[in-house]
């Protein structure tokens, strides 16, 4: 896989990471070399291998759904960044 | 008297003994990171009293003094891990695991400093500047959690907490000459751990004096409701540390490679013997799969962090740029609240899940995940348990791998697999090489057979004292 500066600001676009073109400059033989080293698993025979989906021991961890509540709201409303009475404040979203 | 010198279990026994008060100790650990963190860089906040902790707790830590890296939340201060996108963030809520050390009797001191996010292996990527090895100021005490490991190694902390997703617990052990464990996956809760790759992702403690280390797990671990991969296990008995013979100890042939340092191999090799000398089997054992662990790790990783860093996008906590409209805040506010390596990995991950690649880089890396495994569940039919260099060198230089991540990436070569694998794995010091840079070596266990890597390092303690070595300027 051949990386350019077009895909690397194509993902930066996807990870809403906004980067200028000497950023994407910088990025893009770094990453290059990062995919084709990563690449070398293409060497390895996967036929058949289940994806290791869990190391957990537990599976299907139930619990009853009962609202518990957070006991610090106030702890959460001081880190808004901005906001107006005790709601966040963000800039316009429908036009 | 010299504190720095004690282990912790020795502390908190005057403190029981009443031959010191929890604030003698406190004092004592805090004014020396007053006196040395200027010149280290170990601690970004550290507190003018403990953090409200149980009096009358019984465990054989109860008044000890910790650091907690950090990425783990502490209640009513600020959680930031070393990236400028959580400045000013304070945490509502305790972590699991500082409940745990509360209630224990910890007094906490501080948080440590860490590469951002836990992404590096060498503390030089925290947005409070890097750290310095203790050791050798000029070098690095490697990462993610090199400031948890340099305050233990310069006794500005008997013990501390840190996090290792590829090695970031035991990798800067080995730099700074402290022992570090990470736990079996599942062993110790995660709440309140900033997730980087929750598929990895386990808490650990540091120490000196490996009997510390033991204490420290017993504490933090357990079934935890609010992380469901959590699994209740029995405490692990004291250390018994009498007899090592018939044990069979697997050394991996894939490890002892081109790339790895002479005086690291010597000095392995050392331990090595003396296991032997004392009765234990040595076996040359084969992880075939070895030499692609870290492409696995770097897909997979990546991966995880990317979806997990997408929660910071300045609307609910943390730093917010200021923009025109809610799009332009996410991009404004991550482009200019992370760091270049944050970057690099969220990009990176971002490429590896998305369409058209998902195929072709992660199915396949979590299908080779299955057969690292596998390597390891038979290579554990052979031996008990496993012993390798921690990493490839001592401790590098500041600056010497920043520009070139595929190079920084590869001195985590030998702690990667057992984190694939989801085994626990605990770094010991070993000796020194000819620079006087401390070398760790790194043994592995089987599943939730951490008793085991204890009373190993308990029996090389016990007939050793490279963990008793502290820098001389630290003495």
């Amino acid at each position: 896989m051949k990386l350019d500066k077009k895909t690397v600001k194509y993902i930066a676009n996807l990870a809403r990471i906004e980067l200028s073109g000497e950023e994407a400059a910088y990025f893009e033989p770094q990453m290059q070399r990062i995919i084709e080293y990563v690449e070398k698993i293409n060497g390895l025979n996967l036929e058949g291998i289940k994806p290791v989906l869990s190391f957990s021991p537990n599976t299907n961890v139930f619990r009853p759904d009962q609202i518990q509540r957070f006991e610090n709201t106030e702890g959460l409303i001081a880190n808004f960044p901005q906001k107006q009475d005790r709601f966040v404040k963000v800039p316009k979203v429908i036009e | 008297m010299d504190l720095h010198k004690l282990s912790g279990w020795e502390i908190a026994g005057k403190i029981k003994a009443k031959k010191l008060s929890f604030e003698e100790v406190f004092d004592y650990f805090h004014n020396r990171i007053i006196k040395f963190n200027p010149q280290l860089n170990a601690v970004v906040r550290w507190f003018d009293k403990p953090l409200e902790f149980n009096r009358n707790s019984d465990s054989p830590l109860a008044g000890v003094p910790i650091v907690i890296k950090d990425n783990i939340c502490l209640k009513g201060k600020e959680t930031t891990c070393a990236s400028r996108i959580l400045k000013g963030f304070v945490s509502p809520y305790d972590s699991t695991v500082v409940q745990k050390l509360k209630n224990a009797g910890l007094q906490i001191l501080g948080a440590a400093n860490m590469d951002e996010f836990a992404f590096g292996s060498s503390c030089e990527t925290s947005c409070y500047g890097p750290v310095k090895n203790p050791w050798d100021k000029t070098r690095v005490p490697g990462g993610s959690s090199g400031g948890s490991a340099a305050v233990v190694s310069a006794g500005l902390s008997p013990v501390s907490l840190g996090s290792d997703t590829g090695g970031s617990i035991r990798q800067p052990a080995s730099f700074c000459g402290v022992c570090g464990l990470k736990p079996t996956y599942g062993k110790v809760s995660r709440y309140g751990l900033i997730a980087f790759g929750s598929s990895f992702d386990q808490i650990g403690p540091f120490s000196r004096d490996i009997q510390d280390c033991l204490y420290l797990l017993n504490i933090i671990s357990g079934k935890d409701p609010k992380d469901s991969t959590s699994v209740q296990a029995e405490p692990l008995k004291n250390l018994s540390v009498q007899d090592i013979s018939g044990l069979c100890i697997g050394v991996p042939k894939e490890y002892f490679i081109e790339g790895l340092s002479e005086d690291v191999d010597k000095t392995i090799r050392q331990a090595l013997s003396f296991f032997k000398n004392n009765g234990a089997v040595i076996k040359e054992i084969s992880l075939p799969s070895t030499e692609y662990s870290v492409a696995v790790y770097y897909i997979l990783a990546s991966s995880e962090a990317s979806s997990n860093l997408s929660r910071f996008d300045g609307i609910k906590y943390g730093h917010r740029e200021k923009a025109e409209s809610l799009s332009e805040v996410y991009f404004k506010t991550r482009a200019k609240g992370f760091g270049r390596e944050a970057k690099r990995r969220i990009m990176l991950g971002t490429f590896s899940l998305s369409s058209g690649y998902y195929e072709a880089y992660y199915l396949k890396a979590l299908k080779a995940r299955q057969l690292i495994k596998e390597d390891f569940k038979a290579a554990f039919k052979k031996c008990d348990l496993m012993i390798t260099p921690t990493s490839p060198t001592a401790a590098f230089k500041i600056g010497e791998k920043l520009d070139n991540p595929l190079s920084m990436y590869l001195s985590d070569i030998f702690t990667i697999s057992a984190s694939l694998a989801g085994l626990p794995a605990l770094s010991v010091p070993c000796g020194f090489t000819s620079q006087g840079l401390p070398v760790g070596m790194q043994i592995i266990g089987n599943y939730f057979q951490e008793e085991m890597l204890f009373n190993l390092a308990g029996f090389y303690q016990k007939n050793t004292d490279w963990h008793k070595k502290i820098p001389q300027e630290y003495e």
